[in-house]
């Protein structure tokens, strides 16, 4: 179910929202949340419910198991743990590549046509954040079966994060804030605000960079140039955007989640850009992956070696392909760089070190969104081509101008906080503003959020 | 408390019962608007000179008594003529090409009838249905042995598709509530405003529909857009594809023949595009209807043809802002139809 369809908008949420505040009782708030989180999930496809209850079952077993062991034990259950929530990941979203790959040289391993379930890495994240932080002892064992299924459940944040960990979540559910006009305000501006990023920026920047990226052999130049540049808003206004709704619907329940971006297209290096883009993915590989395996603190090849590790795990994670890998690979590659071979000139904010920065993320946008890795060498191949017929596209001059205005206005109005302040000052006029401007720009036929993929 | 409670309950599944159940949501809307009868394209674009409000009434045709049994295998177009409509008809059927696809129909013929079967397409369909493999498979579906007429089976759920019919169907339950929310003629209103701006100040208009501003009519991109190998009026028609829609009318023909009925009738109807525009943007109308019909006693069956009167017509026999023919492209055809049918013999 999408947060902006008709479906979430005129039943779900008012349903929730009326259950959630009319209930008495934490149980009554909980299961009921808990089983409209199920419903929500069951719109996609409804038998993988099943599989969701089976990974909370043995999650919620295995951390109690964890709670009670000690020494080597409590390492093998948490081994265990982890190897089988990896696996169920692995199963459906890197068996076929797997397979592949090793086909490739060799065996001959079968693949399968299942589809991945919506927000599986997401789950399988937040369900390790959760056993992990049982086995360092920073967060007891949940005992209460319903308050941990809601954890890995809750739906505003069920399929595309943010992904949550057990210290933030967990004590907002044992007791649930009584209605609050101004959390309800806040979080209706957030959902707003993420909408008009999705159908009014990403859905409109998506009608023409998705032709240029899927035809990238018959794109011209000037295409390729105008699609990179596009992509790159329109994967921040898409996933941004779900996360403000996210935000947003989640607040005017009263749940505070974890912001997952703080404009990171104003970021003056790659090392500040992971520091505010997917902030709850970033930090929980900084958390769980980096910092356990020494971090930066022995010396310069080990360092350089962990966050390359870092990286390329976080590419397999967003997608099966060599090209995630690559994507990965090149961050990782621009950070040591950064890091240890050639440094930022100054601290703080410079054009130099931000176009430097934004230019190579931008490139690295192209093998993340490319079909494939020979895609997106065509595509770099197109680039330079500027005397081809363009490719065929239902795309207007005025809308190829919005593109390019709304392209320069959310970095201008990031920096200089206009949206914040206005809504601050006036928020019924602002709100409303937004709203005409939503139902007017956005393109409301369209599609899912790029991130339910992973 | 526990009656507010039960009452809250009771609440609740009625509205999720009649949000997900398809169709359930017209008991709360007897006032609502029906779109299709502003134009079916009208509904893509929602621009406001496009929407068509005349009524769709049909006359109906003086009574003989020429005992046919007429099997309609149908679409939109015919959907809508019941059995009065049809001269000298005493008993009749109607099965839709579309439900073909998933559902089971059986046919039966009775020996003491004429028994006639109409099959009607619209131009934008031809190519798809009468296809090679894709006749098979409404053969195969559209049978031969039976009970009465065109009898529709429905096939039992499995249980995973009993989920996804009550929890998975977002489109069902996205379309019952727009029903009931923007289905209105306020809500008409704001999405007219949302598509003036959008072509005013982009140039854009729904991606399903092109603008024919010279005799101001929608067509229907996928009719006008060579892109689309079936249904585009523009989409080059090579002399072998010829042949093979001739030879699955023919198999089409035999099929039903064997199964018992006398006669086989058909009927093309043009797309609008073929007959309003047929050079359409600098493009050449692929002469797809009047190419069948040359060579339509080649299939041993009749057929009942509208496309030279309707290139008379032009605009006139077309609503504006609909891929379907007026009253008055209706009437003509019904009236060439019963005429075909009054010049049948009696068993």
């Amino acid at each position: 179910m999408l947060f902006h369809s008709a479906e979430f908008l005129f039943l779900f949420f008012p349903i929730s929202f009326l259950l959630h505040y009319f209930l008495r009782g934490n149980f009554a708030q909980m299961l009921a949340l808990t089983l409209l989180s199920a419903w929500f999930y069951m719109a996609a496809f409804p038998l993988y419910i099943f599989i969701l209850l089976g990974l909370i079952a043995f999650d919620y077993l295995g951390a109690l198991c964890l709670g009670q062991l000690s020494g080597l034990g409590r390492k093998i259950c948490l081994g265990i743990c982890v190897a089988s929530n990896l696996a169920l990941l692995a199963s459906f979203k890197y068996w076929n590549f797997i397979a592949e790959n090793l086909n490739l040289i060799g065996a001959s391993l079968p693949g399968h046509d299942w589809i991945l379930p919506v927000g599986l890495s997401f789950h399988v994240f937040q369900s390790l954040s959760y056993l992990i932080e049982v086995y360092r002892r920073t967060w007891p064992a949940e005992r209460n079966v319903l308050r941990y299924s809601l954890y890995v459940l809750f739906f505003p944040q069920m399929v595309a994060g943010p992904i949550e960990r057990p210290q933030n979540i967990l004590p907002q559910f044992t007791k649930f804030q009584s209605f609050n006009i101004n959390d309800f305000k806040a979080g209706f501006y957030l959902f707003l605000k993420g909408l008009f990023m999705k159908v009014a920026v990403a859905d409109r920047l998506a009608a023409f960079s998705d032709p240029v990226f899927n035809e990238p052999l018959q794109a011209s130049g000037l295409q390729v140039i105008l699609a990179i540049v596009f992509f790159m808003f329109q994967i921040y206004a898409d996933f941004s955007g779900y996360s403000n709704m996210a935000l947003g619907i989640a607040q005017s329940l009263g749940i505070k989640l974890m912001v997952n971006f703080r404009q990171p297209y104003l970021a003056c290096s790659l090392s500040d850009f992971w520091r505010r883009w997917h902030i709850s993915l970033s930090t929980w590989f900084r958390d769980y992956v980096y910092i356990p395996l020494g971090g930066n603190r022995n010396g310069i090849i080990l360092s350089g070696l962990n966050l390359m590790i870092v990286f390329l795990l976080s590419g397999i994670w967003h997608g099966a392909g060599w090209n995630f890998i690559l994507w990965g690979f090149l961050h990782g590659m621009g950070l040591i760089v950064e890091n240890y071979l050639w440094p930022l000139s100054k601290q703080g904010f410079s054009i130099i070190n931000w176009l430097r920065t934004q230019v190579w993320v931008m490139l690295c946008w192209v093998f993340f969104r490319a079909v494939s890795f020979n895609d997106a060498i065509a595509l770099f191949n197109s680039l330079f081509q500027w005397n081809k017929a363009p490719l065929s596209m239902e795309f207007t001059v005025p809308e190829i101008l919005y593109g390019l205005i709304i392209v320069l206005l959310i970095p201008m109005s990031e920096y200089f906080k206009w949206q914040d302040r206005m809504f601050s000052k006036r928020p019924f006029l602002f709100c409303s503003v937004l709203l005409i401007a939503t139902y007017l720009l956005g393109n409301f036929k369209s599609s899912s959020f790029l991130y339910f993929q992973f | 408390m526990r009656l507010i409670h039960f009452i809250s309950i009771l609440v609740l599944i009625a509205v999720y019962a009649l949000v997900k159940i398809p169709g359930a949501v017209l008991l709360l809307k007897p006032y609502g608007i029906d779109l299709y009868a502003l134009g079916d394209l009208y509904r893509y674009a929602y621009l406001s000179e496009y929407r068509d409000t005349t009524k769709f009434v049909q006359a109906l045709p003086s009574k003989t008594d020429n005992n046919i049994n007429l099997f309609v295998l149908g679409d939109s177009f015919t959907a809508s003529f019941k059995q009065v409509h049809y001269q000298g008809v005493s008993a009749y059927s109607f099965a839709n090409w579309n439900q073909a696809v998933d559902q089971q129909f059986t046919l039966q013929t009775d020996s003491a009838m004429n028994s006639v079967l109409l099959v009607t397409c619209a131009e934008k369909n031809i190519r798809l249905r009468f296809a090679k493999n894709q006749l098979a498979l409404y053969l195969a579906k559209l049978g031969s042995t039976g009970d009465v007429g065109f009898t529709l089976v429905e096939k039992p759920l499995s249980m995973a598709e009993y989920l996804k019919k009550y929890f998975g169907r977002a489109d069902v339950s996205d379309q019952n509530i727009q029903a009931v929310l923007f289905e209105n003629e306020l809500a008409l209103r704001i999405k007219e405003i949302k598509a003036e701006f959008n072509l005013s100040v982009f140039g854009k208009i729904a991606p399903e529909v092109e603008i024919y501003s010279e005799k101001n009519m929608l067509f229907q991109k996928l009719t006008t857009d060579s892109k689309y190998i079936y249904m585009s009026s523009f989409r080059e028609l090579e002399v072998q594809e010829e042949d093979e829609l001739i030879l699955g009318m023919s198999r089409l023909v035999k099929h039903y023949k064997k199964a018992g009925i006398d006669s086989v009738i058909f009927s093309f109807i043009p797309n609008p595009v073929s007959i309003v525009a047929p050079q359409f943007k600098g493009r050449i109308y692929n002469k797809l209807i009047p190419r069948l019909e040359k060579r339509i006693e080649e299939t041993g069956a009749g057929c009942v043809s509208v496309y030279d009167s309707f290139t008379h017509f032009g605009e006139q026999v077309y609503r504006r802002g609909d891929t379907h023919w007026n009253v008055k492209g209706a009437s003509f055809w019904l009236n060439r139809m019963n005429q075909t049918l009054a010049s049948m013999d009696n068993k």
